[in-house]
């Protein structure tokens, strides 16, 4: 089923959204994927490699790219990715790695470091 | 007025037009990435992470409104070892834990519960009654495993007001103790067929607290009392002869008899008691005080209340406190950002209260209301923290 959409998507020339090369990386995800589902050492080895390689840019594409292929467990194991790089690291640091900048006003982020506070013990040295 | 020095102005303007460029190419493809995608991620986040997402920047903070997916059950979860809330309602009971900010995470249909009152959770059972005229029924129940031991019902007019059990129902040192109120209580240990009804002697100064649950720790029993004393007595030896005594921070913190809504015992990781006690107060006091309660030196034959000498707890550090009436525990902490806080078994529109020991107030999870005292919410009746252990299997044959 998963192949269907695949073939549907390369009939598709008006596709921009995704790449020859993400392509490469999703399509052989589901054979990979049922290998090392039992080994879950090797998933967190296989997440530390897309990490360095792929991280941040790539990786929006790659969701994207695996929410339009319908393709459920890539979708689930790239968004673990992303939760585990956000896992235990301070809201600059966060920003920094997606290159996101804040975009509340002055007075409600303040507002909401306040309110939050209890949340930001505990975070990893940036 | 600052001036760059030259070598960085002559630097490669082809690289930092690059860099602009990925920059914004970045900021572009993460804040517009769809809201359900991001909600997906959002999902596997937890406590203190969760937060953090939600403060990035706003079309992140927005996604985190759309509902959000179940991850896994709590009984599967890495959190399956700490304490969730069990509610029991009319057709269904829940399970909540304040890691994953979301209640009815798991909602079980168990029959068995319908029609009984939580007394008491510890080690992965509850100790549950059921209505009856003239005499009622006590059994233990455990929800993970649906395993049900029943105990030899208690024949008596009064009703039990506060119940323990000192060890689980398989092991052969069990004894489950019920207190009906005005000194009168009952017990019953592993093996026998009959209720045995005490009466506290000659204590006309202590009151057992309506309610707090007595605990059973290292071989003896701890009551609180209606005036945040303690009663402790040896279910071995003469469990009618209860040594009193009195917390010196109480007169510090009421001064009123009746200021004191609610109490606690719990035991702590370290061996210790801690005393917990819910105050209604205006704005200026603190709501919950928490003690810790002294080594104490147990003198049979002492027939006065002795006064000893209790420590504030003014932090947890990096440990949650889980209270409520069928059980209380205090465990380590796995998930950034809920420690040093106290998880009331409280309500209001599905979001879960908690109070946090270094601001003083009760917060909303997930909400940026806060209070100083929430005296107007109630505790739901049937709902208890309750601890998941390893599945044990009972044997076929087995009998209390």
């Amino acid at each position: 089923m998963k192949f269907c959409t695949v073939k549907q998507y390369f009939d598709d020339e008006n596709n921009n959204n995704v790449t020859n090369g993400i392509a490469t990386t999703v399509i052989p995800l589901p054979n990979k994927h049922l290998k090392i589902k039992a080994n879950n050492k090797e998933m967190e080895q296989y997440e530390q490699e897309l990490l360095r390689n792929v991280m941040p840019q790539e990786l929006t594409k790659l969701i994207l790219a695996a929410n339009y292929l319908n393709f459920k467990e890539a979708l689930d194991f790239f968004c673990r990715t992303v939760a585990n790089a956000i896992q235990n690291k301070s809201v600059d640091y966060v920003r920094k790695f997606f290159g996101l900048e804040s975009d509340f006003e002055p007075g409600e982020e303040e507002k909401l470091c306040k309110e939050f506070a209890w949340s930001f013990e505990g975070v990893d040295e940036d | 007025m600052s001036i760059k020095p030259k070598n960085q102005e002559n630097k490669d303007p082809r690289e930092n037009q690059e860099n602009q460029e990925n920059k914004k190419g970045l900021h572009r493809s993460w804040s517009h990435l769809p809201p359900e995608l991001l909600c997906l991620v959002s999902s596997y986040l937890l406590a203190g992470d969760f937060t953090t997402f939600r403060v990035i920047c706003k079309s992140w903070r927005s996604s985190t409104s759309l509902p959000r997916p179940a991850v896994s059950t709590l009984t599967d979860s890495p959190w399956s070892l700490s304490p969730c809330l069990m509610s029991v309602g009319s057709h269904k009971c829940s399970f909540f834990h304040p890691a994953y900010q979301k209640h009815d995470a798991c909602e079980i249909d168990i029959p068995e519960l319908l029609d009984a009152r939580i007394r008491f959770s510890k080690y992965g059972w509850l100790l549950l009654t059921g209505f009856g005229y003239d005499n009622f029924s006590v059994f233990f129940f455990n929800p993970f495993t649906k395993e049900k031991v029943e105990l030899p019902k208690y024949k008596n007019r009064e009703s039990f007001i506060t119940m323990s059990f000192s060890s689980p129902p398989t092991s052969s040192d069990c004894f489950v103790i019920g207190i009906c109120g005005w000194g009168d209580f009952g017990f019953i240990k592993r093996g026998e067929k009959r209720w045995t009804s005490h009466t506290i002697i000659n204590r006309p100064e202590f009151t057992p607290s309506s309610y707090c649950n007595p605990i059973l720790h290292k071989g003896l029993c701890y009551c609180l009392g209606e005036n945040g004393g303690l009663g402790v007595f040896d279910p071995n030896d003469n469990p009618s002869n209860w040594i009193i005594y009195h917390n010196d921070k109480i007169p510090l913190i009421q001064e009123k008899l009746d200021s004191v809504h609610r109490s606690y015992l719990v035991e702590s990781d370290e061996g210790k008691l801690l005393a917990i006690f819910m105050v209604e107060e205006g704005d200026s006091k603190t709501p919950i005080h928490v003690f810790e309660l002294p080594k104490l030196q147990i003198n049979k034959n002492m027939m006065k209340p002795r006064k000893i000498v209790c420590r504030i707890v003014r932090s947890l550090g990096n440990r949650i406190l889980y209270i409520s009436l069928g059980g209380s525990f205090l465990g380590p902490v796995v998930p950034r950002g809920l420690g040093n806080k106290i998880y009331l078994p409280i309500f209001e529109d599905k979001k879960n209260i908690f109070y946090s020991l270094s601001t003083g107030k009760y917060h909303f999870i997930l909400d940026d209301y806060s209070a100083k005292n929430i005296h107007r919410l109630q505790e739901p009746m049937n709902c208890c923290w309750i601890q998941g252990r390893p599945k044990l299997i009972l044997n076929k044959d087995f009998e209390w």
